[in-house]
């Protein structure tokens, strides 16, 4: 596994040893120091992680945090110089899946992220697994989606593959 | 891999033809919606004589 990362840091000179470091271990960083740029980014790749600093200009970490939970099931690691253990547990509360103080040795941050890694991975159910199937069943039965589109299908040609899905994802 | 008997038994519209042609008609039909063809078998895999498998 080569995990991909997102990570949304504003002070650039961090963000480039620690790229530089994970890199070593096959682990490919993004970086945004613009939060706004990083959140676009989010929606429109998909990125395995997400490493996330709370300070940072025009927009608070932990509003970032709240608002990619509402829309994503990404695994987020805070890492922050805030040391108040408020902000800690209000990351948390919100939805990150770790917390890591700086400052830290890089090794450190590269455990912790194949530690959230592993878990993410065992708690994905078969539902979220089936998600990243082509072809899906509508929740209500009614039709088929092949790559989040709506197929258009015959009775007889809806039975078969409904059936063959059913039958293969169960 | 499901058997060709298995799939025609469970699509209620085919068990009235009861004809094994009508179904290999149907499958070329989802493969073309599908963006492929049997000469392509990317999500619908032929197992000659048996059935079909699906890769979802």
């Amino acid at each position: 596994m080569n995990p991909n990362i997102i990570m949304i840091e504003d002070d650039i000179e961090l963000a480039q040893i620690l790229t530089d470091f994970l890199k070593k271990y096959n682990v490919t960083v993004e970086n945004y120091d613009d939060p706004y740029l990083g959140i676009s980014a989010l929606s429109l790749k998909r990125y395995d992680l997400l490493i996330l600093d709370l300070s940072l200009p025009g927009m608070d970490g932990l509003e970032i945090c709240k608002e990619v939970r509402t829309k994503s099931d990404i695994p987020i690691i805070i890492s922050s110089a805030r040391s108040d253990v408020e902000d800690k547990i209000i990351g948390l509360e919100l939805g990150a899946d770790d917390y890591l103080p700086k400052p830290y040795e890089p090794k450190e941050l590269y455990a912790r992220i194949m530690s959230v890694l592993r878990r993410f991975k065992r708690g994905l159910n078969p539902k979220e697994i089936e998600k990243n199937h082509d072809l899906k069943i509508s929740n209500d039965n009614g039709f088929i989606l092949f790559k989040e589109k709506e197929l258009s299908l015959t009775r007889a040609e809806f039975e078969v593959l409904s059936y063959m899905i059913k039958k293969t994802t169960a | 891999m499901i058997p060709r008997s298995e799939l025609i038994g469970n699509a209620p519209s085919l068990n009235n033809e009861n004809d094994s042609r009508s179904l290999d008609v149907l499958i070329s039909r989802i493969r073309t919606k599908l963006g492929e063809s049997s000469k392509e078998q990317r999500h619908i895999v032929s197992i000659r004589g048996i059935g079909y498998r699906l890769q979802p």
